[in-house]
């Protein structure tokens, strides 16, 4: 082997990642031995520093360096909404998309019952508890359109189904912006099969046809 | 549509050549391995199906040299006009008029039916044969199909972990139920659609040929609650075998002769009839729902045929105005109707 046993073991860390495979991965490590050696200190203190002062919000499961984290503790979200999101990552999307002002919990998994993966039993009794006693007015569960998402969703229903909140779950359907003739032959299908009634709105408010 | 021109390079053991297709009738004359197949697979590729031996896409290769590069193209006229390149390696790249397609998108712009040699034995053969029939149909018919069939069979697999864990199995059957609802209502659309369309196919069957979906179910009318009062009738059979015994992964085509199982009462030779006769008649529903007329690509059909059968079948061929493109290794059609084209070591020649 032409690589030395260091360089190698770099490379296997950085495929280890998601999305990164063994191309992106030599790349990652070459191009970490060509910075300055302070790139790769700082990196490294970085990721230590992250990791030791990194841990989940008490409230939410957001990971964060202070506890409620800053969605949880900020003043100005609407408190009558909560999302129930299946990770973090999912969060970070909403979140930087900037379309959601309400809190959050996320479950931390999934269920799948063929890749023996399930939500823990005290995350969703914390979802109950927070749910109930959160003063909430609407719970959506934005899970994955997806059979697992599926799963995932019928889970959090049925713990949340005598709590008497509103329960909603996410849309699908044409992209906003495009158009009609642009939408590809599946989205316009599914567009069709999930078609909504028509709200009129007036002077007291919405109207269904 | 008509396929007008293809282009291959890199594939199997095709000769890179460029050819010209008119409409009609194509006649692939070669003995065995000569790669009269692999044009058929070429063409099922360029109409945004995959490999004919169950390899991925991506690694249909040449034979002969893997490392060079394959590339696919053709012209399509008719209904619509449309060029596709598909360039096999790290991605496969289908376009039309600038704009990347995806192989769902290509299908019903294209519609292609192909028969192999093994659909022959579609008649007396495993259910899921025939599922398949219906499935291809449905996939050109009904967009959101494939991507629905697929759900649901990831449905049923995460269900029989279920089974088999010993889990609460309520909320897989939330998740199958619509879906389960939802195929079976295409399925039976499609049945409706191959069943009137074997009245067209006169002369190569006897009139009274009948066709019914029988449905992984009990059978209601209503396709939700069938599900339901299946699931919950079949729930003990399921325990104890940790396989889900309902739902439209159990379906079958039956096929009835005079109330009597066809795959019992008809010769070899008329069971290979029907065969033909239920692809020829999703080519009909094809023409009838998509208003396109699909390519026929068949392969070995001709010989497993006796003389009359052969003659009954160009004249249907003939009667629909599809281009066909019927491979054979013996030259047992002397007054074949359209165009001969002999296929030898890869290569391709008109005459």
């Amino acid at each position: 082997m032409s690589i030395s046993e260091p360089v190698e073991k770099l490379m296997k860390l950085f495929s280890r990642f998601p999305g990164v495979g063994d191309k992106t991965a030599r790349r990652f490590a070459l191009f970490l031995l060509q910075q300055p050696g302070e790139f790769s200190d700082e990196l490294a203190s970085t990721i230590s520093l992250v990791r030791e002062n990194t841990f989940p919000c008490s409230i939410c499961g957001n990971l964060t360096t202070e506890d409620p984290c800053p969605v949880c503790s900020d003043p100005f979200r609407d408190r009558g909404i909560l999302c129930v999101l299946e990770n973090v990552e999912d969060m970070i999307s909403i979140e930087q998309a900037g379309v959601f002002s309400g809190l959050y919990f996320i479950l931390g998994g999934r269920v799948s019952p063929m890749d023996g993966e399930d939500l823990a039993p005290e995350r969703i009794a914390k979802l109950r508890e927070y749910a109930t006693g959160g003063g909430f007015r609407e719970i959506i569960i934005a899970t994955n359109p997806s059979v697992e998402g599926d799963l995932t969703f019928y889970a959090v229903l049925d713990s949340l189904k005598t709590t008497g909140l509103r329960i909603t779950r996410l849309a699908f359907g044409l992209p906003l912006g495009g158009t009609i003739g642009y939408a590809d032959r599946v989205t316009l299908h599914a567009s069709i099969e999930s078609r909504v009634d028509v709200r009129v709105p007036d002077r007291n408010g919405e109207r269904k046809e | 549509m008509k396929i007008s021109s293809t282009q291959w390079e890199g594939f199997r053991n095709l000769k890179p050549r460029r050819l010209e297709w008119a409409e009609g009738l194509h006649l692939l004359l070669g003995p065995n391995g000569s790669g009269k197949t692999n044009i058929l697979e070429a063409f099922h590729v360029l109409t945004g199906w995959g490999s004919l031996r169950g390899e991925r896409t991506a690694d249909l290769r040449s034979w002969t040299d893997p490392g060079r590069g394959t590339f696919l193209s053709a012209s399509f006229d008719g209904e619509d006009s449309l060029e596709v390149k598909v360039g096999i390696g790290a991605r496969i790249v289908a376009k039309k008029g600038g704009s990347s397609l995806r192989s769902s998108q290509l299908r019903p712009l294209v519609p292609s039916l192909i028969f192999l040699p093994n659909d022959l034995s579609l008649v007396e053969g495993s259910p899921a044969t025939r599922r398949r029939l219906i499935d291809r149909l449905c996939a050109l018919l009904f967009p959101v199909y494939a991507l629905r069939l697929h759900e649901y069979g990831r449905a049923l697999r995460q269900r029989n972990a279920s089974v088999r864990m010993g889990r609460n199995l309520a909320a897989t059957a939330r998740v199958m139920a619509p879906l389960a609802a939802w195929i079976w209502a295409c399925r039976l659309t499609a049945v409706d659609l191959i069943r009137n369309g074997l009245e067209e196919g006169e002369g190569l069957l006897p009139p009274g040929v009948m066709l019914e979906l029988k449905r992984g179910g009990r059978g209601l009318e209503d396709l939700h609650l069938d599900f339901w009062e299946s699931l919950e009738a079949g729930q003990k059979q399921e325990r104890a075998t940790g396989v889900c015994p309902v739902g439209p992964h159990r379906d079958d085509l039956v096929i009835r002769f005079q109330e009597r199982d066809v795959a019992r009462c008809f010769s070899r030779g008329y069971r290979r009839r029907v065969a033909i006769a239920l692809l020829l008649s999703s080519g009909w529903a094809v023409e009838r729902k998509m208003r396109r007329k699909p390519i026929l690509l068949l392969d070995e059909v001709m010989a497993e045929l006796d003389h009359e059968g052969r003659e009954q079948l160009i004249a249907v061929l003939l009667r629909t105005g599809w281009q066909v493109f019927a491979t054979t290794a013996e030259d047992c059609t002397p007054d074949w109707p359209g165009r001969v084209w002999s296929v030898e070591g890869g290569r391709v020649d008109e005459g």
